[in-house]
């Protein structure tokens, strides 16, 4: 079953899609059977290789393009722009908590 | 970001000689230090932060490779370094792996960008097999540093 899906987001946090957020799309992505890909302008990564989401460098404003391909691609994009579009729930408030000091 | 826009040769270890996480970040932080990168009344406040930020999920991000890393108020520029482990270390990676090649990063807080082209450099190196293959193989910081120029020089953009 073929079943090929692409969705745009726009990265909206202040830091961009650095390490931590770059783990988080990993293990969402790495949830699904479907392969997953984001595309900025000039770089293509393997949505579930942290290795690669980094060195997209996708800064705050930067539009990506979430591509996935296999049986649950509506589910998987669906989960990422999500993810991304409001900015990696969580992440920012355990960040704010780590640079009290 | 070329890898000599943030990294000093002097700041450099080939062989680590820690065997542990924390003993690592404190003798790559402590190699900022005698390189003068960073002020040594900022060492263990900086060693802290940066195990905090571990403690958020280890920065292990596979294939025996790790980007520790904080943001600190006392650097007006991004500063890193390099230190390699020959039996590797456990950092409760990603994949499991112990992890042989460690990318350290200090970041102003203020320059997010900064820290993104740091890592988009060393994640487009560390995915050529040959140059992981050569850093994990390097003897001492000269053939480290040789090897980080030849990566800087090949860079397209």
């Amino acid at each position: 079953m073929k079943n090929s899906i692409s969705k745009k987001v726009t990265v909206s946090n202040p830091q961009g899609i650095h390490l931590r957020p770059a783990y988080l799309i990993a293990e969402l992505a790495g949830k699904y059977q479907s392969d997953v890909n984001l595309e900025t302008a000039a770089e293509k990564a393997d949505g579930k290789s942290v290795l690669e989401i980094i060195g997209l460098a996708a800064s705050s404003g930067t539009e990506l393009n979430v591509l996935a391909d296999g049986p649950d691609a509506n589910d998987a994009v669906d989960a990422i722009i999500q993810l991304v579009s409001l900015g990696f729930p969580g992440e920012e408030a355990a960040k704010a908590e780590n640079h009290q000091a | 970001m070329k890898f000599s826009e943030f990294v000093k040769p002097e700041a450099i270890r080939a062989e680590l000689a820690a065997t542990d996480k924390d003993g690592v970040i404190r003798e790559l932080v402590g190699a900022l230090v005698e390189s003068g990168q960073i002020d040594a009344a900022e060492q263990d406040g900086i060693v802290k932060a940066i195990m905090k930020r571990e403690e958020l999920g280890s920065t292990g991000i596979g294939r025996g490779i790790a980007v520790p890393h904080t943001k600190h108020p006392s650097v007006e520029e991004l500063v890193g370094t390099v230190g390699i482990s020959v039996d590797g270390v456990d950092f409760q990676s990603l994949d499991g792996e112990k992890v042989q090649l460690f990318f350290l990063l200090i970041s102003p807080p203020d320059r997010p960008g900064d820290h993104l082209r740091a890592l988009e450099n060393i994640s487009r190196q560390l995915r050529d097999e040959t140059f992981c293959r050569f850093l994990k193989n390097s003897k001492n910081s000269g053939d480290i540093t040789e090897l980080l120029e030849e990566a800087d020089n090949n860079q397209v953009a």
